[in-house]
This record gives C-alpha cells, structure tokens and sequence, in this order.
C-alpha cells in the first residue's frame, strides 16, 4: 500500500484520490479547504428566491454590491456571484504577476471547477495524438468519471466530436428556445453540414437528470450560476466528501503549499505548507507526492522546490489555455415570449465547426437566456437605460449566446516562472499564436452565418473576445510525452526530474483541444491512477 | 435627513420610475442608499457630470433625456452607474423583478415594432439631451 500526498481538491486531485483509495491505497490531501455559504431555499426557483429572501438585492449583489456590473468595470456578461466569491480568494501574499494573461486561482475546496458550467466533452483519438498512451485507456477513465459524476448526453450529429461511453444519462429536458433552435437545425442541416461544416446538438452535461447517490436529479431551478443547491450539477466537492467517507483518507485543508524538499537523486521528502492565513507552517513527509493543484499552482510548486534548491533561474514553458469568444445572438421567433423560469440556466445545445484537420474542431456552446440578471446585457445597447430595460424585456426569451472556443498548442514564451523581485510569486507570461485574429475572424464569420440560418440576428460589434485565462482551461507546462528531456512527465505523469512526483492535472497535457478540459483532467487523472499505482 | 440623503431619494424615485414605472418600494431605496455608502467612489464626478445627476433626479421623463445624452457622451460617468445600480436593485427586489421580468409580450412582429417606436424615442431623448446638454458642458467646462 502506497501513501500518496495529494495537493489540491480540485477536478484532477479528487478523482485521483479516490481511485488511490479505491485500489488500497492511503492519501493525505493538502488542500487550501475555503468553503461556500449553504445555498438558502434549496426548492426554490430563482425568480421565487427573489419573493422568499429577507433581502434578496443582497444575496443576490452581495453585502458590498460588488455584484452590480457598472459601465466600464471590465467585467462580462455573466460574473461570478457574489456567493461564489470564496473560490477566487487568495491567501494573504498571493500576488501572481502576468503578462497578456489574465490567471485565476482557486483555494476553495474542488477548486476552480467548482464555478464551471459542467460541460464533459471527450478528446477523440485525433485530439490525443501528442499524448503518449492509446486512447482506449482515457476512454476507460471517461467512464469511471461518468458512473461517478453523472453526465447527460445524446448520441447525435456532435457525436462525431465527442466519442460516447458507458454511462451517459438520458438528456436533460430542453427549454423551448433550444428546441426551437434544434428544430431549425433539422430543417437546414443539410446546408448547415454541407456549406459552413457546421454540426448542432446536445452538449454533454455532468448535471444529473436522474438521482445518483444523494444528488438529485435537476429541478429545473435556474439558479446554476449561484450555486446548484440540490448538488444536481456536478462540482468537484461532492467527491471529496465522498474522499472523506473513506478510513484510508487523511484531509488538511487551510493550508497553501508552497515547496516541497529535495533530497537524494531529486527525490522529494517533505512538502511544506503554511497556513492560509500564514501564521503556521505544516510539514508532511513523502513518499510520493502527487501534484493536482492547476497547471499554474503545480509549476508554482516545483519552481518554488527548484528555486530553494539552488535552481536558478527556470521557467516551465508551453502554458496553454483556450481563447474564448462570446457570440450573442437574437432570435426572432422569440421576440416577445416570457423567459422560461424553470429551466436548466446552463448551456443544453452546441456547436461544431469542422476545421482543416480534426485537431482544429471549433466548439461552441450554446446558452439560451433564461433567469439571468438583464443589467449587464442591457446596458451595453446604445439607448438610454430606460429604453434598453424595455428592450431586454422585449427580447429577453429570445437571447442567447454562444461561446466559441479554439484550441491551443504549446509554444515557447508562453511560460509559469518564479518572479526575481518578489521570490515565491508567479509570474505568468503568454502572447497568443501569430495569425490568431485571422483564424478568429474567418471562424467567427461562420458562426455568424451559420446562426442567421438558424433565424437569428448577430449583433454587430458585440462579440467580446474574452482575455486569455478566462476560460481556465490552463494546460502544458510539464507535458506527457514517451520519450522527453527534462521538465516533462512519462505517460504516468510522473515527473522524470523527480522520480517520486507525479503530475495529475493539466500540467501534462501536451494539447489542448478546443473543448472544456475538465472531463478529460479527471479521465486522465483516474487513467494515471490506474495505471501507476 | 441630510441634503445628500435627500438627493439620492430624489435620484431613487426618478429612476426607479423611469426603469419600473412605479416608485421604489423601502428596500429598494434602503439599498440604494447603502450601496452608496459601500461604493462611493464609484458615484462621484465632475461638476458636469454632477449637473447631469441633478437633472435627471427631478423626474423620469428628465432621466431619460439626459441619460440618453450620458450614453453616448458620458458612458462611464456616475448618472450611468447610478442609473445602473437602480436596475440592478429593481430586478433583484419584489415587487419590481415582477414588471422586470414579464415580457413585452406580443408577436414576434409586434414586438419588433415596438422596439422601433422605443428606439425611436430614445433618439428623441438623445437629440434634446444634446440641446440641453452640449452648451452645459462647455460652460461647466469654462467656470472648472
């Protein structure tokens, strides 16, 4: 039996942890443990939130109304909840520096996943041609992962995108403008397909549409964005409690790991931490250490080793992160209809765009406005507010948007290294790849096109080209490969720098397709698991 | 009650009619008033920017012209962000999130007609706004 130090709670540590502890192993979990508020009325939809709520505009815009988007502040469409703000909060002397890199960093338990919107979409053997092992073996990590967390999904024309596996559930039910947009795309899929290599379909979702231990199957609540509080969308959290109920599982949370030790042939020995509020520091003896804290924490640690050991100077290059671009759209068969209240908030369709090779896909998801707050959508149009809040109830059923993501490859320059001035501190740099606006635009014209054909009008001038680590989706610094130098993994993940160090999140990645990683971090996660132990 | 209480009463009724059609119901001028006291820099301006405040806070049909003269000439500026706010609060708080969030309900076509005509009126706002405004600020302008 193994003990295997496990830092981080997030999609990869979790899943990593249970499979360890699954095959008889034990793990210490070293985690920074910031926890969310209980969400209030947990059978009320957003709209009866609103009527049972002592003070609703406070829950709802936070204590201090940082939830209130104003003109200008930089913020998009869709902010974070003032409820979900734990899990962007930093420990005191957290001061990563970036350049052309907007970072987010979680210390809150399951990480950054917990704010995602659950999309699962599979890599096909295309998309893990740079990864050192045969896709089968992913395939089987996809459904563990499926029979743990549930996912919802069809097999339809994305299907041939997203391989299927064992243990999808029956989809969840559609809101009438996503219907109707699925209903036009049958109408014209053989042009849609044909001119424009365009694909629509049911995303695969790791909301529940049927009970699975004790989450419950969506209630259709409309409250995603704040926090599903009958654990129907998956987050990472439910499986460390599941960790928790385990005899072989040891959790330290509050804590922010910083180095480990070195000793003998690069041997890691002891991982250090400090409290989050850095009045204690914990030390925790290794065997093997395995690192799921994010791409950028993770390099942080090894760096953070390296540079106490007399290193010098050393940046992990190949940071990678998918470019996001958000498309609204109006549908005008919709103008004039209620939003729908009780309904799934998140996106329930999407988008395919076939590329050059199969490795350039174009994913887009496809969000149907329903609960949502108008302030920040409305006040963009170039009316005066009182007219713009006519308007958004106008066509408030019939927004939508679609948020386009493109793929990324590893490329010098684009490096996690350790700040000269301020040791300890990250220091993130990336510059995206030459002729991406080219390829944004020539992409961005499709979806256009193919959205007109589904009878929606495009806005011009108000696609938003969100920053690059918006999406979170960050990847490469310590990839797998069969074969590499130094600051690369085996297809195990474990390092070849320091032998009893394995990297379980998406440090290993040597591609990052145009798909929301996270199914594919805790697959891969389970896959090393399986495999190395 | 001090004066600036007393203003941003003002500034809460006006808006909240132009935004909901009705006046603030207490919470939502409770928490106009808070969000104030927790943002304020947010909120502060210029003497022009302050004119424009002032103006639109004696009534809705004011609010809309010289909000439609911010929009394209102040964007950022406090009548927007405070205009802003409103909202916000008006479509998280009952009764208001009710008349927020029924829809213009109609046809498809009715409904585009009516976001003409709205369109239309909101040129109107602007065209007066800019009458009324555009002297203003240069004056404002020269005695800064």
């Amino acid at each position: 039996m193994d003990h295997v130090v496990v830092v981080g709670s997030g999609a990869s540590g979790v899943h990593f942890a249970l499979s360890l502890l699954e095959r008889g192993h034990r793990v210490t979990m070293v985690d920074g443990g910031k926890r969310g508020p209980v969400p209030p009325h947990p059978d009320a939809t957003y709209t009866q939130l609103k009527e049972r709520l002592d003070d609703p505009a406070r829950y709802l815009l936070g204590e201090d109304f940082g939830g209130v988007v104003l003109p200008d502040s930089g913020e998009e469409y869709y902010g974070v909840p003032p409820e979900k703000g734990f899990i962007f909060e930093h420990p005191d002397g957290f001061a990563p520096r970036s350049h052309g890199f907007s970072p987010l960093f979680s210390f809150a338990q399951g990480g950054l996943a917990e704010a995602w919107t659950a999309g699962c979409y599979p890599l096909n053997a295309d998309e893990i041609e740079d990864f050192p092992f045969a896709h089968s073996a992913l395939q089987r990590g996809y459904e563990t992962v499926a029979r743990r967390i549930g996912v919802t999904g069809e097999d339809d024309d994305l299907a041939r995108f997203m391989p299927l596996h064992e243990g999808l559930m029956a989809p969840l039910r559609l809101d009438a403008h996503s219907e109707l947009l699925l209903d036009r795309y049958a109408k014209k899929r053989s042009w849609l397909n044909a001119r424009l290599r365009c694909y629509l379909g049911r995303t695969r979702v790791a909301t529940l549409s049927r009970d699975l231990g004790d989450r419950k199957a969506c209630a259709y609540l409309g409250r995603c964005l704040w926090g599903c509080p009958i654990g129907a969308l998956y987050t990472p959290s439910a499986t460390l409690r599941e960790c928790m109920g385990h005899p072989n599982f040891d959790y330290a949370g509050g804590l922010f790991a910083s180095h480990f030790a070195l000793g003998a042939e690069g041997r890691a020995t002891e991982l250090v931490a400090r409290s989050i509020d850095g009045t204690e520091e914990r030390r925790f003896g290794i065997d093997v250490l395995a690192l799921a804290a994010g791409t950028l924490c993770s390099s942080g640690i090894v760096l953070e080793s390296l540079r106490r050991d007399g290193a010098g100077d050393v940046a992990l290059e190949g940071l990678m992160d998918n470019r996001q671009v958000l498309v609204p759209f109006v549908n005008q068969r919709m103008l004039g209809r209620a939003f729908e209240d009780e309904a799934y908030q998140y996106h329930l369709i999407g988008l395919g765009i076939e590329g050059e090779t199969p490795r350039d896909y174009v994913h887009g998801q496809i969000t149907t406005l329903k609960t949502a707050m108008m302030h920040p959508v409305v006040q963009s149009l170039p009316f005066d507010l009182g007219t713009s809040a006519l308007i958004g109830r106008a066509t408030h059923a019939a927004l939508g948007v679609v948020n386009v993501n493109f793929n990324d490859h590893r490329r010098p320059g684009n490096s996690v290294g350790l700040s000269g001035e301020d040791p300890g501190n990250l220091v993130v740099r990336y510059a995206p790849a030459s002729g991406e606006g080219d390829r944004l635009k020539r992409t961005l014209k499709t979806v256009s096109r193919a959205l007109r054909k589904l009878g929606c009008w495009v806005p011009p001038g108000m696609s938003h080209v969100r920053p690059m680590g918006a999406s979170v989706h960050y990847a490469g610094t310590l990839p797998m490969c069969e074969n590499g130098g130094a600051w690369t993994t085996d297809p195990q993940g474990r390092s070849r720098d320091l032998p009893n160090v394995f990297l379980v999140d998406g440090c290993g990645f040597p591609f990052l397709p145009a798909k929301n990683i996270t199914f594919t971090l805790m697959a891969n996660a389970v896959r090393i698991a399986d495999s190395a132990f | 009650m001090s004066s600036q209480g007393n203003q941003l009463r003002r500034e809460a009724h006006a808006f909240a009619r132009l935004l909901a059609g009705a006046a603030p119901a207490a919470a939502v001028l409770e928490a106009y008033l808070a969000a104030h006291r927790a943002r304020p820099a947010a909120f502060r301006g210029t003497s022009f920017q302050r004119v424009l405040v002032s103006s639109a806070s004696r009534s809705a049909f004011r609010a809309r012209v010289a909000d439609a003269y911010a929009r394209m000439f102040d964007p950022a500026g406090p009548l927007r962000c405070k205009l802003v706010l409103m909202l916000a609060i008006l479509e998280t708080t009952p009764p208001a999130h009710r008349r927020l969030d029924a829809p213009i309900g109609g046809s498809p076509a009715a409904a585009l007609l009516r976001l003409v005509l709205y369109g239309l009126r909101s040129v109107g706002s602007l065209i007066l706004g800019v009458i009324l405004f555009t002297p203003r600020r240069w004056f404002t302008r020269e005695a800064d």
